[in-house]
């Protein structure tokens, strides 16, 4: 059982990681801001 | 004077001067509640860290797993950190965008409500006074076992030092001596930890003597825990640290002590940065710390009060300049707790109770309120029995239950109406508070779905629900919460958004280092020896 406890905490963080990964691009998708589009000066393309 | 007196002199004169030359600084209200919104990444991750990792961590967590529930907090602390890639994407970086100067006022700028702002602001009051004479506990008990002063005098010593720097330089001293106050016990836990497991005949010898020798406690290491601690069956353990995982989670995402910290950040993107740092930050240490005192047991299963451990540790079990390292760094922790709650409780009593809106008065009263709040917290301190582990955990659940659903559903639910947040946030806190007082007063466990944490969050989304299905939304409202999704033009930029992702991939890598790090050097070598 102690095996799965370091397995759980592991993946629980990991997952957490994906999840903050997935949110950015989402947002970024759905306000036009994926990275090609986004210019490197402060405005893209997306409304604000 | 002992070398232990001197450090703790020699850091607490740091910080006084810190704080001293900071304070001058200060030019009005926006550097004294939110630094001027100019804070980098360093100074966000810093008092992050800072204002969660406390004595609670280094007196009470570490107390609970010297008497066998290690795997319990592992598994509290390990949960707890997700709650900064959570808070801050699906939080954190809208209550900055508010442009708010507190939390409370983010929900009233939000709900176009004075009524939420006062109530949350009574809340931040409540939490943060229990929270802080926790901190006050250890703190006192702490330094009167290492310095040759009574646990009085010691009190008053650590109050004079974060008063003075809080009340004098507000938020720009407090993330500025926490970011100092941060490294101090960080350098403190990585240099005791490999100093105590050296105690302890080595690191593998000693997990292997948890595992086969009778130190006092049964299961140290075990799944389960020691079974006659808190509940006599692993799983209830278990379940028990899931829950409290989640409720830390909630603290962790939303409580005033840590998003407010986002406030005070240059833009979004340090937002974000900063979380998924403090959250590597707090996965690290806070994990090895917690081995610390298990190995302790090992060297001497008779230490009394238990929470005492690492002081211990400190004084008998590493070279004198570790030990010093160690309670610096524990004091450390503990004084810039103290400061983010005293700046918490002062700012919230101005701007959000008593609502002082002239900005050239703002300032004086805030140091003034804040400096009579201080004292009250003294004599309240001064007179009241030590109990740090179990106040902390009072005011995470009540924090957890009143504020968790109420954070996230003013930010993704387009139909949550004022009433409901209003309603959502008073029952949580009060059956959670409720429920909390009548276990401690009464010495009740309760079964784990009616744990005060629970009954709040059923508590809170009754609330919130039937609230919101019962009002309707203002256009007011629904303005507001549009202004809230719409992206500043100044975040849009690929480069930073392109470094802002990559801190998502070193949380899925700092994941995968967690799993093994606690399969080769706990896991696998305890499970040998068994």
């Amino acid at each position: 059982m102690e095996h799965f406890l370091a397995i759980f905490l592991g993946v629980w963080i990991s997952l957490f990681g994906i999840f903050f990964v997935m949110a950015l691009n989402k947002e970024h998708a759905k306000y036009g801001l994926d990275q090609d589009k986004a210019s490197d000066n402060g405005r893209g393309e997306g409304r604000s | 004077m002992t070398a232990f007196t001197i450090g703790v002199f020699a850091s607490l004169l740091l910080y006084f001067i810190v704080g001293n030359y900071v304070g001058k600084a200060v030019k009005d209200v926006n550097d004294y509640y939110v630094s001027g919104r100019r804070a980098p990444v360093i100074l966000i991750t810093g008092s992050l860290v800072a204002s969660f990792l406390g004595t609670g961590v280094f007196m009470g967590d570490c107390g609970e797993s010297y008497m066998g529930f290690m795997t319990s907090i592992l598994v509290v602390s390990v949960m707890a950190c997700a709650g900064y890639p959570l808070g801050s994407a699906l939080f954190g970086r809208y209550v900055r965008r508010s442009e708010a100067l507190t939390i409370p006022e983010y929900f009233s700028k939000r709900f176009c409500d004075k009524k939420i702002q006062v109530l949350a602001g009574l809340i931040t009051v409540v939490i943060c006074f229990i929270y802080m004479l926790s901190v006050m506990d250890g703190l006192s008990t702490l330094m009167a076992q290492i310095m040759p002063f009574s646990r009085h005098t010691c009190l008053v010593i650590a109050w004079v030092t974060f008063t003075f720097f809080t009340v004098f330089a507000g938020s720009k001293g407090v993330l500025i001596t926490d970011t100092i106050m941060f490294g101090v016990f960080s350098a403190a836990i990585i240099v005791a930890v490999p100093e105590v497991a050296i105690a302890a005949g080595g690191w593998f010898n000693g997990i292997e003597a948890l595992a086969t020798k009778d130190l006092g406690v049964q299961g140290m290491l075990a799944f389960g825990g020691n079974l006659e601690w808190m509940y006599d069956d692993p799983w209830k353990n278990f379940a028990w640290a899931v829950i409290y995982g989640v409720v830390w989670m909630l603290v962790v995402s939303v409580s005033p002590w840590q998003s407010s910290r986002y406030l005070m950040a240059k833009d979004e993107h340090t937002v974000i940065r900063s979380a998924g740092w403090s959250c590597i930050a707090v996965l690290f240490l806070n994990t090895i710390v917690l081995f610390a005192p298990v190995l302790v047991r090992v060297a001497n299963p008779d230490i009394d009060p238990y929470s005492t451990v690492m002081i211990y540790a400190a004084k008998h079990l590493m070279p004198t300049w570790a030990g010093v390292l160690l309670v610096t760094g524990i004091v450390a922790a503990g004084i810039s707790s103290a400061s983010t709650f005293l700046s918490l409780i002062g700012f919230s009593v101005v701007n959000d109770i008593m609502e002082v809106r002239d900005h050239d008065k703002s300032l004086k009263v805030s140091r003034i309120a804040m400096l009579i709040i201080s004292v009250l917290i003294l004599i309240v301190s001064w007179y009241k029995p030590p109990m740090i582990w179990w106040m902390t955990q009072v005011s995470s659940s009540i924090v957890a239950a009143s504020w968790g659903f109420v954070a996230f559903a003013s930010v993704w639910w387009k139909n949550f109406t004022k009433a409901g947040a209003f309603w959502a946030m008073l029952l949580g806190f009060l059956c959670s508070f409720g429920i909390r007082m009548y276990t401690l007063s009464t010495g009740t466990t309760l079964p784990v779905p009616l744990d005060p944490f629970m009954v709040g969050v059923y508590a809170s989304l009754i609330g919130g629900i039937l609230g919101s299905k019962l009002t309707s939304v203002t256009p007011e409202e629904r303005e507001q919460l549009a202004k809230l999704h719409m992206i500043p033009n100044v975040e849009k930029n690929a480069a930073e958004i392109r470094k802002t992702k990559l801190m998502g991939y070193a949380l899925v890598g700092s994941g995968v280092v967690l799993a093994l790090f606690l399969l080769i050097f706990y896991t696998i070598p305890y499970s040998a020896a068994v």
